[in-house]
């Protein structure tokens, strides 16, 4: 099998490998960078765990080879915050029961991310919208709405957004 | 009827107090303390489990009729050489 160079920037840090041109970008995350953070749930697109940012945009990273993101920058969920430094949006999930098994929260957390970073005062409906492509078998949708809500919340009472 | 519940006065309330005073939680919400690491991408599913020599398994279902359990010991193995791969 043919290998093939790339350089992506992920969370920050510049990594450059040699990768089958098959391999998709969420394996690559967790194969060779160990960043299991990132969930793989349904690996065809439907389910929304693996998102990424991809260039700040949301991006399925089970529907993206690892050699499409060359030359990109990548931000997954071990960017935001950690435990005892919390990103506002992962402090809100966890005040607002956002989340039972986690599975999808990386997903929601990005979406959420995403979502925030162009508005930062979004209404019920433009929240919907935003994770209307995620799953998420345990809350019901109703509490990660409101983590959301009080995510945007949180963000604005920061002298600076994050 | 009558002369027995007569009979037996019910005693007063012994209760002096209102239930639940002593109880700070209850009717609270509690945040959950696996979160922090649920959050922050550092829960451990089963997919993100790696050990040394670790080999990925595949179950494949018989191709038209199902064997008969006594010929199955004898049927020809097939040898899937990618599984020790991946």
């Amino acid at each position: 099998m043919t290998t093939q160079t790339i350089a992506v920037t992920v969370n920050g840090v510049r990594y450059e490998r040699r990768v089958e041109p098959r391999l998709l970008l969420s394996d690559f995350l967790r194969h060779e960078l160990s960043l299991t953070g990132t969930h793989v749930g349904c690996e065809h697109g439907i389910c929304g765990a693996c998102t990424v940012l991809l260039d700040g945009l949301a991006t399925r990273s089970c529907l993206c080879l690892a050699v499409q993101a060359d030359g990109a920058s990548v931000e997954t969920v071990e960017s935001l915050g950690r435990v005892g430094a919390l990103h506002p949006v992962q402090q809100a999930f966890w005040e607002k029961h956002g989340l039972q098994c986690g599975f999808c929260t990386p997903g929601m957390l990005m979406c959420a991310v995403e979502l925030l970073r162009a508005n930062p005062n979004p209404d019920r409906d433009a929240i919907v919208e935003a994770i209307g492509g995620n799953l998420c078998r345990c809350t019901g949708y109703q509490n990660i709405i409101a983590a959301v809500e009080r995510a945007a919340e949180l963000q604005r009472a920061l002298p600076e957004a994050a | 009827m009558n002369t027995i519940a007569k009979a037996v006065p019910i005693p007063p309330s012994r209760q002096r107090e209102k239930p639940g005073q002593q109880l700070k939680w209850i009717g609270k919400n509690i945040k959950r303390i696996e979160d922090p690491r649920l959050l922050t991408g550092q829960g451990r599913y089963i997919d993100d489990i790696d050990l040394p020599n670790m080999l990925h398994a595949a179950v494949c279902a018989a191709r038209g009729r199902t064997p008969a359990s006594s010929r199955s010991t004898s049927a020809p193995r097939r040898r899937f050489p990618a599984s020790s791969r991946y």
